[in-house]
């Protein structure tokens, strides 16, 4: 069954061979009418009775265990069951770090190339999903997925990265610290044998295991033609609620997005209710003075409260701004981004911009 | 010692040669001999047709000897005092009294202009020599206090000084100018930016180097010309510095007291920004010494240089070593390197997109570390202001320059009473040791910084930039003790605290 992953087939085959009365040693053997039946063509063939014959399953599986991954076949208990109802489930999933979360799951996508507007929202989205319990899913990409993942960690929360290449592989390998911290509170998931290195066409065909994992697919930031469409795509196909966060009508990064939603998928306009809705848990977070410096012990000082209600309310503001609108200096406004931004309350959003995180510790 | 003496370049200093002359009899020749270069051998013709315009023709083999015989002269400063060395053993003029003679002939006898002559005055005043410079050199001569000069239009003025029968005109020493020039740009005419001022500010107090990072457009390097004028003014010894090193490459002379302030295009070779050549010239690192070295779009130097820039701005001289000799030239600068975000430099921009693909930001970012970055102190972004911000900030210009330097002054008569006695004179300077057991830094600071540097993960050196940063702020404020509010301050500074719009 391993040997099944080493092609390109989904767990449909196994249906198919059920179906039509074809066993594994038919395949093992190469047998061309068994073959015929699955409608497989020549060239698999060859590629099938040769993996057959390899030791390639074993040496596969001490590799794993050499590197702690599970692998979880498609018969095992553990295989997620919403990943079972979807078209083409993966025969099986290597896994790295903690169990699969269980409970409500949402997928946050979008495209690699965001703005500042789009990693933000995704940010603080996964942040307010991870506060109400909720474990977000993304591919751990750079741009959206990574905001997704990082904005999921930050609270302390439980992320899902799917990846197109083999678990062990860490990519962009700018994330292999991202990885590691996902590891630590999540897992990574891959249907690709270890060490397999990115391929462009990999991505496209995990997307479908993201969209299947998650109950709700939300699409933050994308073009029309990218990875998050697809997503959306196959959350569509497999019956899932598909969710867009509104852009600006003029980016072409928000194109993609916008088309969702009026082609009709739901738009996202309030965070603190989507996580609600999610969770099913009325949440009240986000009045930042309040929430936030009675959790997690942060004392602020009053300068510090009101420099956070100013960025909270206005979004991005240069030091200029928070200056005269806060009537300080700029050295006390650098003062309170210094203390702020080492807490993660704010974060440059622009080269010399600063926004409020809206993360709930 | 012979009377007649000449000078040399050697690096920026100034090397006294004795020009000795013999006549013997037979067919008419001029050798010089004492490693000179091609300037100095061609002296001869134009020492020959300028002492026959005075009418004085050289006759028999003459042989020139430039002592020391075993360090290269170079340059055309030395005609005249071959030509007077050859006068004198004529027997046409008396030099009784030593002196020194720089300037190059023109064929009919007139005095040309010559680079090196603020190092000649030097030397002449440790000598305790009277000095005869061509009149082009006379003002840069006239800063140089506490010696005789005199400026020679033509040779023959000099010779009739020399004889007695018409005196020269000795430069007097000019009036110090007084007045500060007025800066330019002012602060005050930069709108908004008040968090890069004020990284500025600190800049000039503590003498930390800068990275501004911004869009194109936001004001880099409007910002980074400003700081030359919120740096305290040259001090008698640093101005003698900085005339040495300009006049040494025949740069004009100004005898303002401002900071020299130079601006290096990334294609600029390693030769002309650190010096070298085949007659060993200071490059721009040199030139600005004491004052701003300028890299604007710094992530388009190349490696080489940058990994060149390292050794002066650690040790603030930089050696240059050639076939034709090792020289020092003075390096001591305060550097400002800009950058954008990104390759097309919209990344994290309100308005416009940045049109580079994630690997190309990535590649960008690689760039901004390395050898150099070590050396910044204060990683500062600019905002590139939406036209609605600058209206905004209209008729809020802040402080201007003469302000902000006062506080500057203030802050570094703090730390050289506080560093002077143990050998340094800014917190930028400040070496591990001092930094660890007398910076100054209350409990409660100590307590701030540990757990801060916890959360964003600084890294040991990340700690020491950030301490040197809050004891600038500390010194500006006039505080004994670094305290909380200073490095809560000096953290809004901290390297990579600018990055997660990159993610």
């Amino acid at each position: 069954m391993l040997l099944n992953a080493c092609g390109s087939f989904d767990a449909r085959i196994l249906d198919l061979m059920e179906e039509r009365g074809v066993s594994l040693e038919d395949l093992s053997s190469g047998s061309r009418s068994a073959m015929d039946l699955l409608g497989i063509v020549d060239t698999a063939r060859e590629r099938i009775v040769e993996l057959f014959s390899s030791e390639w399953p074993e040496e596969e599986m001490e590799r794993c265990e050499k590197k702690g991954v599970k692998v979880i076949f498609f018969s095992d208990p553990e295989y997620p069951q919403a990943l079972r109802g979807i078209n083409d489930p993966p025969l099986l999933l290597y896994s790295r770090g903690r169990t699969l979360p269980s409970g409500e799951k949402v997928a946050v996508v979008g495209t690699r190339k965001c703005t500042s507007y789009g990693s933000g929202c995704a940010s603080t989205l996964a942040s307010a999903l991870a506060g109400a319990g909720v474990t977000v899913v993304s591919g751990g990409a750079r741009g959206i997925d990574c905001a997704a993942h990082r904005g999921c960690l930050d609270p302390g929360g439980k992320t899902v990265a799917v990846v197109g290449t083999g678990v062990d592989i860490a990519y962009p390998a700018s994330h292999a610290s991202l990885y590691r911290e996902i590891m630590e509170e999540g897992v990574i998931l891959g249907e690709y044998p270890l060490g397999t290195s990115p391929r462009p066409w990999n991505f496209p065909r995990r997307n479908r295991i993201i969209a299947g994992l998650s109950s709700r697919c939300v699409v933050v930031e994308a073009p029309e033609k990218s990875g998050a469409i697809t997503t959306a795509r196959c959350a569509l196909e497999a019956g899932r609620e598909v969710w867009a966060v509104p852009g600006r009508i003029t980016d072409r990064v928000c194109r993609g997005s916008n088309a969702l939603i009026s082609d009709g998928a739901s738009p996202l306009v309030d965070i603190v209710a989507f996580a609600s809705l999610v969770s099913g848990r009325q949440m009240d977070l986000f009045s930042p003075e309040t929430a936030k410096s009675e959790m997690s012990g942060f004392s602020l000082t009053p300068e510090e409260r009101e420099v956070l209600r100013l960025l909270a309310d206005h979004g991005d503001m240069t030091v200029d701004n928070i200056a005269t609108e806060g009537k300080m200096s700029a050295a006390a406004v650098l003062r309170v981004i210094g203390v702020l931004s080492a807490y993660g309350l704010v974060f440059a959003s622009g080269p010399g911009r600063w926004s409020a995180a809206a993360s709930r510790g | 010692m012979n009377a007649v003496l000449g000078v040399t370049l050697q690096g920026i200093q100034a090397l006294r040669v004795e020009v000795e002359v013999e006549i013997t009899g037979g067919l008419f020749v001029i050798s010089v001999v004492g490693l000179p270069d091609a300037s100095v051998r061609e002296a001869r013709e134009r020492v020959r047709a300028a002492l026959r315009s005075l009418g004085i023709s050289v006759k028999g083999r003459v042989a020139v000897n430039l002592a020391p015989a075993d360090s290269p002269k170079e340059g055309a400063l030395l005609d005249l005092p071959i030509a007077v060395g050859i006068a004198h053993s004529m027997g046409e003029i008396h030099v009784t009294r030593p002196s020194l003679f720089m300037g190059e002939l023109a064929l009919d006898g007139r005095v040309r202009r010559v680079r090196g002559a603020v190092p000649a005055a030097i030397l002449a005043r440790d000598m305790g020599l009277p000095l005869f410079v061509p009149a082009g050199n006379a003002r840069e001569v006239s800063l140089v206090k506490g010696i005789e000069a005199y400026k020679v239009e033509h040779i023959r003025g000099l010779f009739e000084h020399l004889r007695g029968s018409a005196m020269l005109q000795a430069i007097e020493p000019s009036e110090e100018s007084v007045e500060y020039p007025e800066p330019d740009p002012d602060l005050s005419d930069i709108k908004g930016q008040a968090a890069a001022k004020r990284a500025l500010e600190i800049a000039a107090a503590g003498h930390h180097n800068v990275l501004l990072t911004g869009s194109p457009g936001s004001g880099k390097t409007l910002l980074a010309r400003s700081l030359k004028d919120i740096l305290p003014p040259l001090s008698d010894d640093e101005m003698m510095e900085v005339l040495m090193v300009r006049s040494t490459v025949g740069l004009s002379l100004d005898s303002s007291r401002r900071r020299p302030f130079r601006a290096i295009h990334h294609t600029a070779s390693t030769i002309s920004v650190c010096g070298g050549g085949t007659n060993l010239r200071p490059g721009e690192i040199s030139l600005a010494h004491r004052g701003v070295l300028f890299l604007d779009e710094f992530t388009e130097f190349r490696r080489d240089l940058l990994e060149s820039l390292r050794q002066p701005l650690e040790d603030g001289c930089i050696s240059v070593s050639r076939a034709s000799g090792s020289v020092t030239y003075p390096a001591r600068v305060l550097l400002v390197a800009a950058c954008n975000p990104c390759q097309c430099g919209y990344l994290g921009d309100p308005v416009e997109p940045c049109r580079c693909s994630p690997s190309a930001v990535d590649r960008y970012r690689r760039k901004m570390s390395g050898p150099i970055l070590d050396r910044v102190d204060l990683y500062v972004t600019v905002p590139r202001l939406t036209p609605e911000e600058l209206v905004q900030a209209e008729g809020q210009e802040g402080e201007g320059s003469p302000e902000v330097l006062k506080r500057v002054i203030r802050a570094r008569e703090r730390q050289w009473e506080r560093w002077g006695p143990l050998g340094f004179q800014c917190n930028a300077e400040l070496p591990e040791k001092a930094l660890k057991k007398q910076v100054g830094i209350n409990a409660e600071g100590r307590r701030f910084l540990k757990e801060m540097a916890g959360r964003v993960r600084l890294s040991g050196r990340g700690i020491s930039r950030v301490m040197k940063v809050a004891r600038t702020i500390a010194d500006l404020a006039g505080d004994v003790d670094i305290s909380t509010v200073h490095l809560a301050e000096a953290l809004a500074f901290r390297e990579g605290g600018d990055l997660p719009w990159n993610r």
